[in-house]
């Protein structure tokens, strides 16, 4: 009994942790927004951002307060939908930096349906797992079934064009499967045949050859190809220790392309320093752990699999975001979590958050109802 | 469906997803630490290099030209100036398709700066710039070309009336409005920090002020351009002038410019210092003038005319011809006869008006006096081994008429009692031989031989002023010498050193270089000197209504391919008035005049046509009222009007 009340008071201070890491981050990523566009946009962002932010906290409490197996029931109407926005993008979608992945309306109010791709394709995957949980060992029901209508997504998305999701999907399609019980060797043949399919073109092809050439040593490609990765890491070394001060950054100022996007970090770095910069990746790295300590303690495999399948979609972006600014990467145009300007981002990974905590909720819920936890690998066996 | 109704149907989580699970939560830990680890790098490590490399980008240092001093005449009117020089810029939108005729207009007007058609048409191009992604037009166009107000205002006159149409009554009346609202809006100007040197009065005292040119230097190792003086006073004073460069230490960014939270040190330029000189504009506009005139009648190759007043030594004007603009230096540049400063670079050897060195130090030593009876051998003397001439045969003369009439002969007899290593003496007493040392760049000291090395016939020579040379200015100090009681001063150019507003810095007071002769031989010799300006002597032209004259004339043969001419002469004439209380020393030499180059027919009206208009512009009394010199009142030389002064930038 005991055993069950810790367990309540772990996922519960989880919880608490996990909001309180994502308040924070908001919070953060609401100051380093208006000191990243202050001298372009003034306010407006900030003020757009803070209302994105409302309406996110809106969709997650919503999503947060409500049992989350009306997503399971509904998830194959999600995933279609998601499947058919991507498809609308072709036809209805506006191009900026020359891919099309938005839509527009009224000229202000715009949408990224990849964005809710990304929820949609993790409550898929985890609604499969649930619902073939003892066939996914086969090759057909745990590989190549699911994988159909998932390339079909992956295709579109692929075709906007926008690489970063596409792989940043893909890896995620693969820990939720191998979560869910699938064979690694499938996986590891697509991994393979993936590197030698990049190799192959780095190989034939000289454009992308350039870019990677510009990746390693992007001093010498800073007027062309590595211009603004060279400029995130000037916006990173000039930083220092301590930091600009915050809003003293130069490099932000015209210089570093997309600085309240994809770049912010750089924002970060800049007018930080390496210790706030640091603290950053670790409060990533906690909310990371927080998110997989409750999907560990889910009532249900659906709960478990969307819970780590959102943990890891967050804890991934973060971490190639990271990675890209300071050219740990090749460039991939992927926002940063809750920091990043970017209503469809910041709203559905707010959601994605709402339904954790739903997750946690209910587990502890049903921890308290139905006695021992079915999470504990030696009550497995009585079971 | 709900699993908390149907707690059976949970799934229980097996070893091998807490496997995979933990590997992917431990793959992504790692992950974390390798960015960690490269943020490490990047922040602390690599801190400096990066620091380095963005300040290279963001920092500038910008220079703030000062504004160079002014150059003021004794009365403060401005000689040298500053214009606050624009950069023109035009609106795309009130030009649109007119951008042809617009550069063609511009052009025209502005074609004297070098200014291309092409060049103008190319900036009036559309013109697009890149803001957050979207390039979009920018009207407004810099169209690089500096201009001062004048330009622009006259730019702005020209395009309201360049026929932009061949009917424009038959144009549309919207099209008629777009023409009218372009030929106001299309072209303005924006202010710099820069700076035209601007000579108001164009051609006036040019060889004094001389002129300015951008020229690179090297500041605090960076390779920039900066106004310097080339010539005359903004040479000599251009340490004064110049004043402090100001810069600014900044931060900018693309597109945007400075960024002035940043601006971490901003030093003010300190303007240049005021230079005050002794000329008066007016006398220097009457020298210029009367010796223009005096150019047109004698054709002269070159020319100068030197007013100095003899108790301070002080330049009131200078002017040489030909002359130059300063405001345009590189024409200044190029032609270096135009430019060149004669009264101080010319060296020629100055006839008889050195007589007047060779009568003083006779007097001055009392081996003559003024009455003594000396044999002018009819014009023709020889002593065996060299022969001297008269131009016309005198028997017996005074030594006051030897001087008046400029007999050369007697004018060696009279040395000759003097000896040749005391008139040497002399001739370097009064400052021949080396730089009078006015604050002007460039002057000669002109030649005389020194005693030893003077052979017998030397002294016959140089007595009647040959075979030495001389500058316009030192023959202009002697005499005034001889107008201050003896007393060589030496030339002032500078008055004073002002600060920009107005308080004076430097006063230079005048500078006695030596006593050169006795004072009562002054008295003699000046009694000679205006014999000359009688109907007796050889400057009659010289000749005041109101005022006695005490002065020489000078003939000089010059010499051509080594002997010398009978066809080409120096025209001088050197004086001062009034006689009896000697307020200004005049000289005007005329090189090469047309004609028999006598300097009582070149040199003397000019003498006179000056001497006459600066002692009434200087209000001088004349002369029947003289007055002893110990009663002359203090300010008599005050001035009491200052001559209009054309403005010609």
């Amino acid at each position: 009994m005991s055993g069950v009340e810790s367990k309540c008071q772990g996922v519960r201070q989880a919880t608490y942790l996990l909001i309180l890491c994502v308040a924070f981050l908001l919070t953060f990523g609401s100051v380093v927004i208006y000191s990243a566009s202050m001298h372009e946009e003034g306010s407006s962002l900030l003020v757009r951002h803070v209302m994105y932010v409302g309406l996110g906290l809106c969709g997650a409490l919503f999503l947060a307060w409500k049992d989350y197996a009306w997503i399971q029931k509904n998830a194959l109407w999600f995933f279609t939908v998601a499947v058919v926005l991507l498809a609308l993008i072709f036809v209805a979608g506006e191009v900026r930096n020359h891919a099309r992945r938005w839509f527009v309306f009224r000229n202000s109010i715009s949408f990224q349906p990849s964005e809710f791709a990304k929820l949609a394709l993790i409550v898929f995957l985890a609604w499969y797992g649930e619902k073939y949980s003892e066939q996914m060992k086969s090759w057909s029901k745990g590989f190549i079934y699911p994988l159909l209508p998932i390339g079909l997504l992956l295709g579109l998305i692929f075709a906007e064009p926008d690489r970063g999701t596409t792989i940043l999907l893909g890896a995620l399609t693969a820990m939720v499967l191998l979560l869910a019980g699938s064979r690694w060797t499938g996986f590891a043949a697509l991994f393979t045949a993936g590197i030698s399919g990049l190799i192959y073109i780095f190989s034939t092809q000289s454009m992308p050859r350039q870019r990677l050439m510009a990746w390693l040593d992007p001093e010498k490609f800073k007027e062309d190809q590595a211009y603004q990765i060279w400029q995130s890491l000037l916006a990173f070394g000039s930083g220092g220790l301590e930091g600009m001060g915050l809003g003293n950054g130069r490099i932000k100022i015209k210089f570093l392309p997309e600085q309240q996007t994809d770049f912010i970090f750089a924002v970060v770095g800049e007018e930080l320093g390496l210790f706030v910069s640091i603290g950053l990746v670790l409060m990533f790295a906690l909310l990371v752990l927080c998110g997989l300590f409750i999907a560990w303690n889910a009532r249900d495999r659906f709960g478990f699999l969307t819970a780590s399948g959102i943990t890891f979609l967050i804890g991934m972006q973060a971490l190639i975001n990271v990675a890209v600014v300071t050219n740990t990467l090749p460039n991939k145009g992927l926002s940063l979590p809750f920091i990043s300007y970017g209503g469809s981002n910041l709203m559905f990974m707010m959601a994605g958050v709402g339904i954790l905590v739903s997750i946690a909720h209910h587990s502890v819920k049903s921890i308290g109802q139905i006695g021992p936890s079915p999470v504990e690998p030696e009550e497995l066996l009585r079971a | 469906m709900s699993n908390t109704s149907r707690p059976d149907r949970v799934v229980p989580v097996q070893p091998l997803q807490l496997q995979r699970m933990l590997t992917f939560t431990v793959l992504l830990m790692v992950g974390f630490a390798v960015v960690i680890g490269r943020l490490i790098y990047l922040q602390a490590v690599r801190h400096e290099y990066y620091l380095a490399k963005a300040q290279e980008k963001t920092r500038r240092i910008y220079l703030r030209e000062s504004e160079r001093g002014k150059i003021m005449d004794r009365q403060g009117v401005l000689l040298a100036t500053n214009q606050r020089i624009r950069i023109l810029c035009a609106n795309l939108a009130y030009i649109d398709r007119y951008n042809d005729k617009m550069a063609r207009a511009i052009a025209e007007y502005l074609e004297h700066k070098g200014v291309t058609e092409e060049g103008i048409r190319q900036r009036l191009e559309l013109n697009y710039v890149t803001v957050k992604d979207k390039s979009v037009l920018d009207p407004h166009v810099r169209l690089r070309v500096k201009v001062t107000d004048e330009e622009y205002n006259g730019l702005k006159d020209y395009i309201a009336q360049y026929p932009f149409n061949e009917h424009p009554e038959l144009l549309p009346e919207s099209e008629q409005d777009f023409v009218k609202q372009m030929k106001r809006w299309a072209v303005f100007v924006e202010s710099v920090d820069d700076f035209k040197r601007l000579y108001p009065n164009g051609t006036m005292a040019a060889h004094t002020l001389g002129f300015t040119q951008s020229r690179e230097e090297v500041w605090s190792g960076r390779t920039v351009f900066l106004t310097k003086g080339i010539e005359g006073i903004e040479r000599t004073c251009d340490e004064w002038l110049r004043g402090a460069i100001g810069w600014r230490e900044t931060e900018r960014a693309p597109g945007v410019g400075e960024l002035r939270e940043y601006r971490y040190r901003d030093l003010s330029p300190r303007s240049g210092m005021n230079v005050v000189l002794t000329l008066d504009a007016g006398i220097q506009a009457i020298v210029e003038e009367e010796l223009a005139t005096g150019v047109e009648t004698s054709k002269p190759m070159s020319a100068t005319v030197i007013v100095v007043r003899p108790q301070t030594g002080e330049i009131l004007g200078m002017a040489s011809y030909p002359t130059f603009n300063p405001n345009k230096p590189v024409t200044a540049i190029n032609n270096g006869d135009a430019s060149k400063n004669r009264a101080i670079m010319d060296q020629f050897e100055p006839g008889s008006t050195f007589k007047i060195v060779s009568i003083a130090s006779a007097l001055s030593e009392g081996t003559s006096r003024l009455n003594d009876t000396v044999y002018c051998e009819n014009g023709q003397f020889s002593n065996g081994k060299w022969r001297l001439t008269d131009d016309h045969s005198y028997g017996n003369l005074s030594v006051m008429e030897v001087l008046a009439k400029s007999s050369n002969i007697g004018t060696y007899k009279v040395i000759r009692e003097v000896g040749s290593q005391r008139f040497f003496d002399y001739i370097r007493g009064f400052g021949f031989g080396q730089p009078t040392g006015i604050q002007l760049p460039g002057e000669l000291g002109g030649k005389v031989h020194h005693v030893n090395d003077w052979r017998d016939v030397t002294m016959s020579r140089v007595a009647i002023g040959y075979t030495i040379s001389v500058t316009p200015l030192q023959i202009t100090m002697a005499m005034a010498a001889i107008a201050n009681g003896g007393r060589l001063m030496q030339p002032m150019i500078i008055d004073r050193i002002e600060y920009p507003d107005g308080r004076t810095m430097t006063k230079y007071d005048p500078h006695l270089v030596r006593q050169v002769m006795t004072e009562q031989s002054t008295l003699d010799i000046t009694k000679a000197l205006s014999q000359v300006v009688s109907d007796q002597g050889t400057a009659r032209r010289a000749e005041l209504e109101k005022y006695t004259v005490a002065g020489k004339t000078g003939t000089a043969r010059k010499i051509v391919n080594g002997r010398y001419t009978h066809s080409k002469h120096l025209a001088s004439f050197v004086g001062f008035l009034p006689a009896e209380a000697p307020e200004i020393c005049i000289s005007v030499m005329f090189n090469e005049p047309e004609g028999r180059g006598y300097g009582g027919i070149h040199s003397a009206p000019v003498f006179k046509l000056i001497a006459e208009r600066v002692a009434n512009y200087l209000n001088l009394k004349p002369s029947e009222w003289y007055m002893p010199a110990e009663e002359m009142p203090e300010d008599l030389i005050v001035q009491t009007r200052v001559m209009p002064v054309h403005f010609q930038p």
